[in-house]
């Protein structure tokens, strides 16, 4: 496969890390949607398209790795906090290790490239 | 446009854009994103500014619907359609599959054997297929049609025999084919040309599938 379009090969890596730092933002703490999608968006170059965090939620919450609670929000209507279920957990736990893995290799080849 | 405009025109278009998706998960997500809006903007009134603001950075309806498409929302996006150009190797493959043990016999269906399982389009079922029904292709059928041929017409029995002066005689009987055994055996010969072009003819649209690159 060439990867001509970094663009295109960004936003997958994207795509498949980013319900993984979801995990990490809700693992000891309780969030609502928006404070979620607040919180992502924060950190430059997370997040494209701030929309797609929600049907990212509703799937870890099918997929059994989130779970909500609706509470009831002097702002105004209530609102769904979200938490890691013990799945999610170890789901992230998994991940974890995997990840630091693989940017350790990518950074090794990146900077020996560009020491050549 | 006024900002309140702007959000009814944003979740219309998100509404229609979700039209695929089941309805409780439509539902649920347009109203997730409202939310969102009304968090962002709505207690200041839906300005202007600040809902184009929230709109941009909530991104294209279309990307949103995307995401929640089939429920995956890490895939891969969707394997790229590999639209060859004519499939001449295949082509060749079922040539010679059918006509090849005609004009060099064993030699030429093998080649067509050869051809058909270094495809990248066929399956292992539509390979097996080609090899199985019939070994040989329409040669084959012609060695069985002039090896029936001959004992349809020469059904004849030849002898031998020496008798007590020494003198040798030779004599044959012939006896006519019954009808039933010559009726056998042109519908054998009829399957046996059927089956080879009803293959080729199956191999022959199975190429026409759409087909996954290999990445």
């Amino acid at each position: 496969m060439e990867v001509v379009d970094t663009a295109a090969a960004l936003s997958q890596l994207r795509r498949g890390a980013l319900e993984y730092c979801v995990l990490a933002l809700l693992r000891d703490d309780e969030c609502y949607a928006y404070q979620i999608v607040q919180e992502l968006g924060a950190v430059d170059g997370m997040v494209t398209s701030e929309g797609t965090i929600y049907p990212l939620l509703s799937r870890l919450r099918r997929d059994e790795l989130v779970e909500t609670t609706w509470r009831e929000s002097a702002a105004g209507p209530p609102r769904r906090y979200y938490r890691c279920t013990p799945a999610g957990r170890r789901a992230l736990r998994a991940f974890e290790p995997e990840w630091r893995r693989f940017r350790a290799a990518v950074d090794r080849f990146l900077d020996a490239g560009g020491a050549a | 446009m006024s900002g309140q405009q702007l959000v009814a025109d944003y979740l219309s278009r998100l509404r229609s854009a979700a039209g695929s998706l089941p309805t409780g998960q439509r539902q649920e997500l347009v109203g997730e994103i409202e939310a969102h809006i009304a968090e962002a903007s709505g207690r200041r009134g839906y300005a202007e500014s600040d809902v184009r603001n929230v709109l941009d950075r909530l991104g294209p309806p279309e990307e949103i619907v995307a995401a929640a498409g089939g429920g995956v929302t890490t895939a891969a996006p969707p394997p790229a359609y590999e639209r060859r150009g004519t499939p001449l190797l295949e082509i060749a493959a079922l040539i010679l599959l059918l006509v090849g043990g005609l004009v060099v016999p064993v030699v030429g269906w093998l080649a067509g054997v050869a051809l058909l399982w270094s495809s990248r389009i066929w399956t292992v079922r539509d390979k097996l297929l080609g090899t199985l029904v019939v070994p040989g292709g329409l040669g084959l059928v012609a060695l069985g049609g002039l090896a029936s041929l001959v004992m349809v017409s020469g059904g004849c029995v030849s002898s031998a025999s020496l008798d007590s002066a020494g003198v040798s005689h030779s004599s044959s009987t012939c006896s006519p084919p019954s009808a039933l055994h010559n009726g056998l055996l042109i519908a054998l010969m009829v399957l046996m040309v059927i089956a080879p072009v009803t293959t080729v003819a199956y191999l022959g649209r199975r190429l026409t599938r759409p087909v996954a690159a290999r990445l």
